[in-house]
């Protein structure tokens, strides 16, 4: 009896230094923590991982200046490309604040840290996922570990609650994800993307009451549109969108900035090179797919967010909103628009994590702290937090200068140069709609304070920093805009990976 | 020299950086040392710059410095380059030398104000504005820098901003310098999408293949600009309001410097003006009205900064009649000398003010020449160079501009110059002679300023003196040797001007002397107690020709006319049904929020009806 010989799979490391470094500091880190007393030496734990992820991030960064790049290892099923690299880098700079967020809070443990390096590795794995399978465990891994650390303030209902939310549906959404999945692999026989899409180039469209090959091409089209389905839940896109509100109000604050960033960049990834390289050579119509999503996830996360009193609600239905931009700009479906997409995470990711990280502090963990209300007279007990705010709600805004008109405005340019007069249109109105949103928390920053609220607490001198940082960030980034662009570029050389010899 | 020349942005910019960070914990003492020390490195490096351009040949005195790619507009990448050569260090050196002489000035003269530090970060910031403004290599940072005098204009206009005449007096200076602001971008905006670019040297260069027509409305629309940054009529009604502002900011900002930017601008795109000599005909005409004009409201003026300020809005006509005759070199010459003795008449003002502790009326002066003496001389010296009296600064800067127009055949534009240089002399004397000369009018205890305000008196007092000997009638000329090899390099030269005009120049000496000599009739020799002029004339200056009236009737009136008419369309109509649009989109929120139930059931049975949708949506499709 023959048993099929396994061959393992060449492995280039270095390649994978990034998630290599996360995965081992996560191992020191609840290694150390056997000998450690609980509540002692947490933020020794948490400078730890904050140092594996600056490791990680630096890798990365030498993988985007060396030459290696693009290149695919495991027998093809990983591409390491600029794209990848810098969206990873993204990922990153929303757990390093995840973890300075978390340092002094309940929430705080060595599960938690392990926890979050173990989800920003799924996310790290799914941007550059080139398989099907990898693609689907890279979800997992991502999700799992946030169901998880959604529940971490077990004092709270609320918290559980949303843990609960997130996991049903989520396991819900794995499971059309999966199916479309399978279906895709139904079509092409094959896992590898290269191969489904050769696959899907040479099916036919199809319609129940058209005419055409009924089957193989029906089965390529329920296939995509459950993977958008699986995804777009990932990427908070309506209608798949609902757990979001409950969940960033429920989870704990420096969870939500994590995934609010963290997430949504993975999601973006998986799908831009799904379009890049799958859809694109198909015959269905995703861009029509999409562009429903994108006008659907768009109006209703703006309008949505207007009646919101909590301030991590209106960030949720702002994610929701947000992603509906990422959603439009993928239909254009050029390696421009993914760059213009990319650029906008980058500024996105910036001015969210802003947003959060002020939230968090504000609050000081306490669930009236997220009110809108408890942000009257802001200014005037904490300046420069206030104003550090109002940049980055200025600039989700897509106020000029600041960084986000400019992700805003290569957003429009990519869906004006690729036709896409409705789409733009909607993201028009969307952005005029948000200046509501955006605007009530600015006038009660700003507005003179309550002579009875409770005084603020104090803010770490890591928080500090990084909220200072991101809001220098935000200011340069909108006034030097080409900095990031010249980077961006560099990100639009994906596509069909024929040529790449695998590792 | 490369990367150099940026540090004289920078330390004003730090500056004012600093002064406005721990202005409220500094002295007064530490603050001064911060503004001015900022603006005199500034000006240390200006002179380095200087000694570098003057040590190249003519030809290559250019510095450019690329500092980096601040966007990509299509396929054109925007520098923030800096680009100095002889037209804009010149002005360079006048922005930083007499910038800070006259942050020194106010060093004595805001003393007292509890605002020192703003007062100083707002200076610094206007320095900074200004040399952006100057040394920009492409219209997009001229830009950038023509708004950010503006706005620091605006700050110092209303800086006493408790006083309501001082804030309007700011909202009206704001407002008209949009108008040129919007003019300007408009320009840059008409000359981007035709050339596709907005650096200098290439705009110069292709401007000529533009048709006629955009060439004129470039022309025209960089005009309009400038008119409303160097007040030329009629968009001159905000500069004499401008006055509320203290006076070092009026001798800075509203004599010497921002208000040139204008004559700057015109000089600078000149290649432009060449092209459109229509729009340069316009120019030098509004500007010889200009100059006539605000010189007839000077003589009926009672307070001793607003006669002043005509002044300027007279000179600065001088300047656009040269500038729109092609006449270059002489335009800035005025812009130099002017800088000089205008500053200098600030000042003195400013001294005699605070002498007075505030008073401004000149008719509530008189027989200060022996109270303060040291103000009194240098007040004659700027009153002799403006009003053209050889050997002072002004007789040489003008003369060059009205015996060119007489020689260019331009004897129109030379009469109206000519006689307002005898208005000039004469509204000038007056204000001596009321001011400084006869008896006290009301009683005083009038005291000379301190050193660290009659230093810069006196350093502006040489130079008013002695700067007309750039150029010396019939012989050299020092500054068009300096500025037309440079000018050659960005167009055509213009046409050389023509030998000294001894005519012209006679007749202007004669005009001027007349002029001196009807004020020391009226004024001078009886020192009347009272204005002894009256009539309808008299009082039609005095109301400055009721232009503030007529623009009320004709623009603000209707205006606001309208404004009242569309606010009740507004709320009857529009706004109700703005705010139904308003309330139908918080609307559809606050009707969509029962989908956000909570349930995780219903948001499961949404997710799946929403999977429905998606696999009809593909597989329907026909």
């Amino acid at each position: 009896m023959n048993l099929p010989l396994i061959v393992p799979p060449q492995v280039a490391f270095s390649l994978i230094s990034p998630d290599l470094a996360l995965l081992v500091t996560s191992v020191v880190i609840l290694a150390v923590a056997l000998f450690l007393a609980p509540e002692q030496g947490i933020r020794w734990l948490a400078w730890l991982a904050a140092a594996g992820i600056l490791v990680a991030a630096g890798s990365d960064v030498i993988l985007l200046l060396g030459s290696q790049l693009p290149a695919t290892t495991f027998s093809g099923s990983l591409v390491m490309d600029p794209l990848a690299e810098v969206l990873d880098l993204v990922i990153l700079a929303a757990a390093l604040l995840a973890v300075l967020l978390a340092a002094n809070r309940p929430e705080a443990s060595p599960d938690y840290l392990a926890l979050t390096l173990w989800s920003a590795i799924g996310m790290m794995v799914l941007v550059s996922a080139h398989d099907l399978i990898v693609l689907f465990l890279a979800v997992e891994v991502l999700s799992l570990p946030l169901y998880i650390l959604c529940a971490f303030r077990p004092d709270r209902p609320t918290s559980l609650e949303a843990a609960v939310k997130y996991f049903l549906l989520g396991a819900f959404s794995s499971g059309f994800l999966l199916y479309g999945l399978a279906l895709l692999f139904g079509v092409s026989g094959g896992t590898n993307l290269t191969q489904v899409a050769a696959a899907l180039a040479t099916v036919g469209s199809a319609s129940l009451f058209g005419h055409g090959a009924i089957g193989t091409a029906l089965i390529a089209e329920v296939g995509i549109g459950l993977v958008v389905v699986g995804l777009g839940f990932k990427l908070a896109a309506v209608p798949f969108h609902q757990w979001v509100p409950d969940v960033y109000e429920g989870a704990p604050t420096s969870v939500v900035t994590f995934m609010s960033v963290g997430t949504k960049v993975a999601a973006f990834g998986v799908l831009a090179r799904l379009v890049d390289t799958v859809f694109v050579g198909s015959a269905v119509d995703w861009q029509g797919l999409l562009s429903a999503l994108a006008v659907a996830t768009i109006l209703a996360g703006a309008v949505l967010a207007i009646p919101q009193q909590n301030f991590k609600r209106l960030l949720g239905y702002s994610g929701i909103l947000n992603a509906g931009y990422l959603v439009a700009v993928l239909v254009v479906g050029s390696q421009a628009a993914t760059a213009a997409g990319v650029y906008f995470l980058v500024t996105y990711a910036l001015m969210n994590l802003g947003a959060f990280a002020v939230i968090s502090a504000v609050s000081g963990g306490e669930m009236e702290g997220v009110m809108i209300r408890r942000y009257r007279g802001l200014f005037y007990q904490q300046p420069w937090t206030a104003v550090a705010m109002a940049v980055f709600l200025l600039s989700l805004a897509s106020i000029p200068p600041l960084a986000g008109f400019f992700g805003k405005l290569f957003i429009l340019q990519a869906l004006i140069s690729g036709h896409q007069l409705v789409l733009a249109l909607t993201v028009v109105a969307g952005t005029a709609i948000t200046l509501i949103v955006y605007g009530r928390p600015l006038l009660a920053m700003f507005s003179p304070p309550d002579p009875d609220s409770p005084p603020l607490p104090k803010m770490p001198m890591a928080v500090a920093t990084a909220i200072g940082c991101l809001a220098v960030a935000v200011v340069a980034v909108g006034l030097v805009p080409g900095a990031i662009v010249g980077l961006v570029h560099g990100v639009s050389q994906i596509g069909p990976l024929s040529g790449i010899s695998g590792r | 020299m490369h990367s150099v020349i940026v540090l004289a942005l920078v330390f004003p910019a730090l500056g004012a950086l600093v002064a406005a960070w721990l202005g409220p914990r500094l002295s007064h003492r530490q603050i001064t040392w911060i503004g001015v020390g900022a603006v005199a490195l500034s000006f240390l490096v200006a002179v380095a710059a200087f000694v570098r351009l003057a040590s190249l040949p003519p030809a290559h005195r250019l510095i450019q410095d690329t500092l980096f790619i601040w966007n990509r507009a299509g396929a054109t990448p925007i520098h923030f380059s800096l680009l100095v050569d002889p037209i804009s260090i010149l002005f360079m050196l006048v922005i930083t030398g007499v910038g800070a002489l006259i942050h020194l000035y106010s060093a004595g003269y805001m003393d007292d104000d509890e605002g020192f530090g703003r007062f100083f970060w707002q200076m610094n910031l206007f320095i900074v504005a200004m040399l952006l403004l100057v040394m920009a290599g492409n219209f997009f940072f001229l830009l950038v820098g023509w708004a950010g005098v503006g706005l620091a204009s605006y700050f110092l206009i209303g800086f006493w901003y408790t006083r309501p005449t001082a804030v309007a007096a700011a909202k009206k200076a704001f407002v008209v310098n949009v108008v040129g602001d919007v003019a300007l971008t408009l320009a840059i905006f008409l000359l981007f999408v035709n050339l596709g670019h907005v650096s200098y040297q290439t705009v110069f260069r292709q401007f000529a293949i533009l048709p006629i027509a955009t060439r004129d409305l470039v022309a025209a629309l960089l005009f309009v600009a400038a008119a409303a940054k160097s007040a030329q009529f009629p968009l001159h009604i905000w500069l004499p309001d401008a006055m509320e502002g203290p006076t070092p900011v009026s001798a800075l900002i509203h004599a010497a410097t921002m208000v040139t930017a204008g004559v700057y601008l015109v000089a600078r795109a000149f290649p432009i003006f060449g092209l459109a000599p229509g729009v340069a005909t316009t120019i030098a005409w509004i500007g010889g009205f200009t100059a006539l004009f605000a010189a007839t409201i000077a003589i009926a003026q009672d307070d001793i900064k607003r006669v002043l300020a005509y002044s300027t809005v007279s000179q600065l006509g001088y300047m656009f009649m040269a500038v729109g005759t092609a006449a270059y070199a002489a335009g800035v010459f005025h812009f130099l000398t002017h800088a000089f003795f205008k500053a200098l008449l600030f000042l003195a003002a400013g001294s005699v003010i605070h002498a007075l502790s505030g008073e401004q009326d000149m008719w509530k002066m008189g027989g200060l020449r022996r109270a303060i003496p040291l103000t009194a001389a240098t007040f004659l010296v700027g009153t002799l160079a403006i009003s053209g009296i050889p050997p002072f600064a002004g007789f040489f800067s003008k003369d060059e501009i009205l015996g060119g127009l007489l020689s260019g055949g331009q004897v129109g534009l030379w009469a109206i110059g000519t006689v307002a240089a005898g208005l000039t002399a004469f509204y000038m004397f007056r204000l001596y002679f009321v001011v400084f000369g006869g008896s006290a009018r009301t009683k005083s205890h009038a005291h000379e300023s301190p050193a660290v305000m009659t230093v810069p008196l006196v350093v502006l007092a040489v130079l008013s003196t002695v700067g007309g000997f750039l150029v010396l009638p019939g012989g050299y000329n020092l500054i068009e040797s300096w500025l037309l090899p440079a000018l050659s390099r960005f167009g055509p030269i213009p046409p050389l001007p023509p030998p000294t005009n001894w005519g012209a120049m006679a007749v202007a000496l004669v005009v001027a002397l007349a002029g001196v000599g009807s004020a020391w009739a009226l004024y001078g020799r009886k020192a009347p107690a009272v204005e002894p002029l009256h009539g309808p004339v008299y009082r039609f200056l005095k109301g400055k020709w009721y232009i503030d009236e007529l623009g009320d009737w004709l623009i603000v009136r209707p205006v606001l006319w309208l404004g009242s008419v569309l606010e009740r369309f507004d709320r009857k109509a529009l706004d109700s049904g703005f705010n139904q649009i308003g309330h139908l989109v918080a609307g559809w929120g606050e009707s969509l929020r029962p989908t956000q139930s909570g349930y995780v059931r219903r948001y499961a049975l949404s997710f799946a009806v929403g999977v429905m949708l998606v696999v009809a949506f593909l597989s329907l499709r026909p």
